[in-house]
């Protein structure tokens, strides 16, 4: 009897575990939404405010969209910055020419250097965390060298960097890629790949295609993040996209993402991780929190994220 | 469960708006409403916010007394500081002005990171009414120059003349005899840099001086070293170096350090521009020669003082921009460094509110006009302020 109640207080307690670990991802968003609405005296939500914290969310919330197909493979992408920095200063001489290649050559450059990524690990089997640094150096490179300091576009391209064109255009993006990643073949080989890339392999799934795939998904997202930073700014400089990597890859471990991929990977943690952030670092900076302050915050919400929700049973290798 | 933790997401989300929405009476609104009449003996202006976009997460010295500095000026007419953090960028610098006009801030001071963002945000802070003045940099893109100078909500600001500085102090090295110079300097496309650049070759050109090598972008001490220690192995005829600008903290000692290991400290010729807080010490062993510098706190608060002076309805200049260019300190010695450090790096702004209240502020002084600030430059100096100081800093 004591044995049977053992198991059950054993299988309750695994329970909450899992139900924290599979929810987190909205628990997480919950809690800092209400705490900082609390904090701000309610400033948090308001209209005016909402579209500041939409206006960080978007560019991250593009980024962690394009990774969470590379992250369920078990992937990083340390160029994702690189690459939207690029993309912005190639479109921004685009426009000398055409204003109507801005967009084009955005996108182009993101998919050419996603597909150059996808090459490298895919086939060459280099490790994603070493190439894709390798190439962030690479594409930083080419750009500070190109731009030679900053190039600007005419103001009048601002007309993309409204609100409803960047709603439009996100959720468009949110609903195909979260269709292609939940639902298509293709979502579903990720994952597979993710979980065990010989099992997959023996179960006809063209491995070295679908890790491509990925990069390639992963830069077209970037080159749109550049395209639609330069029309915000006007301006595309060797910093654009300066350390976007790192707010990537925290709004998706804010959202419960797991690093070892496979078939625990939820696309929602990209999108409720992205919100999280861009309400929490808006919510700082309401409160007038200086920046020193705000990175200890950040880093002590990512070290008590790993503790709760990573999951480190599956987690003996970090590709 | 998805569902009831989506539902509770949405009705709580919902709730907070609404809660939030009767919490903001305080709060102004983001159209400028300042008095338009002219200076009103014995009254003070109407409350108002200035946003101050900076990188609060640095502990430099130079940049914790910048933020002293616009405070002082803000508080001066009785205006509330807004800061936020920002990278300086031009990405981080355009949403941090959609942020502070959201807060409804009256008037947004900043640091522009290059000409071709200023109509992004001339018109951000056009459509909102919000005043906005630029520090250290000037506009070099005529075109763009044209377009901000005509902007009615364009304040102006202050701004050094970074080539004259950067020929003068190049010059000043070559006086000391330096032939062989290495420069480290913040970033090409970055309006201060390119200009202080510009200045460089200019007496480089005219001293015969061989410019070795530039280096740019640096901004941590680890590759500040490996950049001296890369000069002193490809140049050995090396025998100056300038920092010309940079982000990297003790940049200084980072050098010096790097120059003793090699046994080279006190033969190279070392010169900056902008101040550093631990001059003094090399200028007193001979390893540090001359220093450029001092705008670093009195730029950004007469950008400021200018700012605050429009958005309060007295603006020093009537229908155009007013733009005051600062001058650049020399420091050769360790006594002026010392002054230096006590009296520009403390708690103390250059000037106090109550000083900038008295002087520079048209609102309390109609008597106030271009010419009051272009003295007050001219008579800016370590000594003056240590000066006038003397009783309030403790040394």
């Amino acid at each position: 009897m004591d044995k049977m109640v053992a198991q059950f207080i054993g299988k309750n307690k695994l329970n909450m575990k899992e139900t924290v670990r599979n929810y987190f991802s909205f628990i997480g968003l919950l809690i800092v939404t209400v705490v900082f609405e609390f904090l701000t005296e309610g400033n948090l939500l308001q209209p005016r405010n909402l579209m500041n914290i939409f206006n960080n969310f978007f560019s991250i919330g593009l980024g962690a969209m394009g990774v969470v197909f590379l992250m369920s493979l078990g992937e990083l992408d340390l160029s994702v910055g690189a690459i939207a920095g690029l993309s912005a200063a190639l479109a921004s001489y685009a426009g000398q020419i055409n204003l109507a290649l801005i967009l084009p050559v955005a996108i182009l450059t993101g998919l050419a250097i996603g597909l150059l990524n996808g090459v490298m690990i895919a086939r060459l089997r280099v490790e994603s965390f070493i190439g894709t640094l390798a190439m962030s150096f690479v594409v930083r490179g080419i750009t500070t060298w190109l731009l030679n300091g900053s190039v600007g576009i005419p103001v009048s391209m601002r007309v993309f960097d409204q609100n409803s064109i960047k709603i439009f255009v996100f959720v468009a993006l949110l609903v195909a890629l979260f269709l292609l990643f939940e639902f298509s073949a293709y979502g579903k080989q990720c994952r597979s790949v993710g979980a065990s890339a010989d099992a997959a392999r023996q179960s006809g799934v063209k491995v070295e295609k679908v890790r491509t795939m990925a990069f390639v998904i992963s830069g077209l997202m970037c080159g749109l993040v550049g395209f639609f930073s330069l029309v915000r700014t006007c301006t595309a400089s060797s910093k654009t996209g300066n350390a976007f990597e790192f707010d990537v890859l925290l709004a998706v471990l804010f959202g419960g993402m797991p690093l070892t991929g496979g078939w625990p990977v939820k696309f929602r943690a990209a999108i409720l991780g992205s919100i999280a952030m861009s309400v929490m670092k808006n919510g700082m900076s309401l409160m007038g929190i200086d920046g020193l302050t705000q990175q200890i915050v950040e880093g002590v919400i990512l070290i008590a994220i790993v503790v709760i929700a990573f999951d480190r049973k599956s987690a003996n290798v970090i590709k | 469960m998805k569902k009831v933790l989506s539902l509770i997401l949405a009705i709580t989300l919902a709730v907070s708006t609404l809660a939030g929405c009767s919490n903001n009476a305080g709060t102004a609104s983001g159209t400028s409403s300042a008095p338009t009449s002219s200076a009103v003996s014995g009254q003070n202006p109407k409350k108002f916010k200035i946003g101050f976009p900076w990188a609060t997460s640095s502990t430099d010295p130079t940049f914790v007394s910048i933020v002293t500095n616009v405070k002082a000026a803000v508080e001066s007419a009785g205006g509330e500081l807004v800061l936020v953090e920002s990278d300086l960028t031009a990405d981080s610098l355009v949403n941090n002005v959609s942020d502070l006009i959201s807060r409804g801030v009256d008037g947004i001071i900043f640091m522009p990171a290059s000409d071709s963002m200023l109509p992004t945000v001339d018109r951000m802070c056009s459509d909102a009414g919000v005043y906005y003045s630029t520090m250290f940099r000037t506009i070099s893109d005529t075109t763009i120059r044209n377009q901000i100078y005509s902007s009615k909500y364009f304040a102006g600001g202050c701004n050094e003349d970074d080539e004259k500085c950067a020929y003068n102090i190049t010059k000043t090295l070559s006086s000391q005899g330096v032939k062989n110079l290495c420069v480290i300097n913040i970033a090409k496309g970055d309006t201060s840099s390119d200009l202080r650049d510009s200045g460089v070759a200019k007496a480089v050109k005219e001293t015969g001086i061989k410019l070795l090598n530039t280096t740019y972008g640096i901004t941590v001490q680890t590759d500040m070293t490996k950049t001296i220690e890369s000069y002193i192995a490809a140049y050995p005829e090396m025998d100056g170096i300038l920092i010309a600008g940079t982000y990297c903290p003790a940049a200084l000692p980072t050098i010096e350090k790097a120059l003793s290991d090699h046994n080279l400290a006190g033969k190279i010729k070392v010169g900056r521009i902008d101040f550093d807080f631990t001059m003094g010490q090399y200028f007193a062993n001979k390893s540090f020669n001359v220093a450029y510098g001092g705008q670093q706190q009195i730029d950004p608060l007469l950008s400021t003082v200018i700012l605050v002076n429009s958005v309060i309805g007295t603006p020093i200049v009537k229908d155009k921009p007013f733009i005051l260019v600062t001058n650049y300190l020399e420091l050769t010695s360790k006594s002026e460094a010392d002054n230096f450090l006590t009296y520009f790096l403390g708690d103390t702004p250059v000037y106090t509110s109550d000083e900038i209240k008295k002087n520079l502020i048209k609102f309390y002084n109609s008597n106030i006009n271009e010419d009051t600030f272009k003295k007050t430059v001219d008579s800016f100096t370590v000594a003056d302020v240590a000066a006038r100081h003397k009783d309030l800093v403790k040394k």
